[in-house]
């Protein structure tokens, strides 16, 4: 029992160690990227063909979630709002949810799954063939051409892709409205635009975007370049990557809704 | 001239023991000695890749043992390096590869193209522009490599392997290469290469390294009059010996 407890606290403590070094490197992630920008050192060519890239190619997955989401939040709650007479609601309900909490968390999910699993296997196969190091051997920076270009464009395509998931999913929620409850278009955006929703509301949802944008980009930037032991490294690199970055989307989850709760 | 003096690196165990080498300019030094001897941390460490735990690098007069990072790469801009992997980069065609320095020094355009032909011409693989390294058997990835290392004609010249994995016709082509890029360019180049009976004549003087620390260092006839045990049993590559 003693040789258990002690095993388990062993393991606990490994764990947040491994936590604090994860973070702190990511912190120094994020440092190398602003500094190389500040310097005038991130690399246009790479910004552009890296929101190309991982940017574009992400929205029809986060359009096709979105619909999926907006849809589902009304299945959900359809029965219980019949039930009351509070179709008229609809609007409100869905859209709380949706640009609250659903459209953000879903999005920085789907986009840690393509786009950070894509980063980190990217930076892990460079940073195992010595192709980082052959940059740094030709006077180049990484920081400038590596990782300032992939962090701006990962927030940049969090931010943006949660917009875009927001706006489909309501009109995915509103569809569903429509067929499923009989509920018109303009009652959904009645509902929607009452008053009980504001524009801080959208806010915190794109803050929660840019949070999730920021641990998406250095989490995945952070294992990548991190890989050792060749493809089988690279492996482990990216199944790290994309369960520690899932934790951290929602650990920051948590974060943004009790600060903003407290304000 | 690159000077080392009194090298030491340790990752899990000591690496570099005190390695304390001179590379005269513009000749070409063979750095030889068996597997895990620390060559390739050596060369590293010249290419400041690999930041040392304690003595003194010196490339073309500077220090690059905790120099500032601009200082860095001002010296590692006057080096070119082939990795012992070779370290193409897959994301571009074998011309981008060979175009990339250059283009980050923000060389014309027209300039660029022919320097990239006239280089892969000098390595034998004139018309591979457009192939991906992917594409490439394991010499011509390495020759593209070279062709890399040398195009902006870098002052030194760093070579880890250059042969590995050649026929013996290419092998002899890369080192009367090497000895050409010695005497066109008046590049000092360091080569690691297993291949000793193609590596010493080509190599004006040879450096035996072993655990971390240089044996000798001088002519051949001066580092085989040294008659050191270890020495003799690697160069004349006989079972029997301290190694």
């Amino acid at each position: 029992m003693v040789r258990f407890s002690g095993a388990l606290l062993a393991g606990l403590g490994q764990t947040l160690v491994s936590l604090v070094r994860g973070v702190g490197t990511q912190a120094m992630v994020l440092a190398a990227a602003i500094g190389a920008t500040l310097r005038g050192e991130c690399d246009g060519d790479e910004l552009k063909s890296a929101l190309l890239r991982l940017g574009l190619g992400s929205i029809p997955v986060v359009v096709s979630t979105a619909v999926f989401v907006g849809g589902l939040m009304v299945v959900q709650s359809a029965p219980l709002l019949a039930r009351f007479g509070a179709e008229s609601y609809l609007g409100w309900g869905a859209g709380f949810g949706i640009l609250r909490e659903v459209g953000p968390v879903l999005t920085g999910l789907m986009i840690s799954g393509r786009v950070g699993s894509n980063n980190t296997a990217e930076l892990g196969t460079l940073t195992v063939t010595e192709q980082v190091d052959g940059l740094r051997a030709l006077a180049i920076d990484p920081a400038g051409y590596l990782l300032a270009p992939r962090v701006w464009a990962i927030i940049l395509t969090t931010l943006v892709g949660t917009a875009i998931s927001m706006i489909v999913a309501l009109l995915g929620a509103a569809a569903a409205g429509l067929f499923l409850l009989h509920v018109h278009p303009l009652t959904f955006y009645n509902g929607l635009t009452s008053g009980m929703l504001t524009w801080l509301d959208v806010l915190h949802g794109l803050a929660k975007a840019f949070a999730f944008g920021v641990v998406i980009a250095t989490s995945s930037t952070a294992y990548g370049l991190g890989a050792t032991g060749g493809p089988p490294g690279v492996g482990r690199a990216v199944g790290s990557s994309v369960v520690a970055t899932a934790v951290l989307i929602f650990a920051m989850d948590a974060l943004v809704s009790m600060t903003a709760r407290v304000q | 001239m690159i000077s080392l003096d009194r090298v030491y690196k340790s990752f899990e165990s000591p690496v570099l023991r005190g390695v304390t080498l001179t590379a005269k300019a513009g000749r070409l030094l063979g750095l030889v000695g068996p597997p895990g001897a620390g060559k390739t941390v050596l060369l590293r460490a010249i290419a400041g890749l690999v930041e040392v735990d304690a003595g003194k690098i010196g490339i073309l007069g500077r220090e690059m043992v905790q120099c500032p990072p601009r200082t860095r790469r001002m010296l590692q801009s006057s080096i070119g390096m082939l990795f012992q992997n070779v370290a193409l980069f897959d994301f571009m065609t074998v011309g981008e590869n060979v175009a990339f320095p250059l283009k980050r020094r923000g060389e014309d355009a027209r300039d660029v193209r022919e320097r990239v032909r006239l280089e892969l011409l000098e390595v034998g693989l004139s018309g591979f522009e457009d192939r991906m390294p992917t594409g490439l058997s394991g010499g011509q990835r390495r020759r593209v490599g070279i062709a890399r290392a040398a195009v902006t004609r870098p002052p030194v010249l760093l070579y880890d392997e250059p042969a590995a994995g050649l026929d013996p016709v290419t092998t002899s082509r890369t080192f009367a290469l090497l000895q050409k890029q010695r005497d066109r360019l008046g590049s000092t180049l360091i080569v690691i290469s297993s291949d000793i009976d193609r590596l010493l004549p080509a190599a004006d003087e040879v450096a035996v390294m072993h655990q971390g620390r240089i044996l000798a260092q001088g002519t051949e006839r001066e580092v085989r009059a040294r008659g050191d045990p270890i020495i003799e049993q690697f160069l004349e590559g006989r079972i029997d010996g301290p190694l």
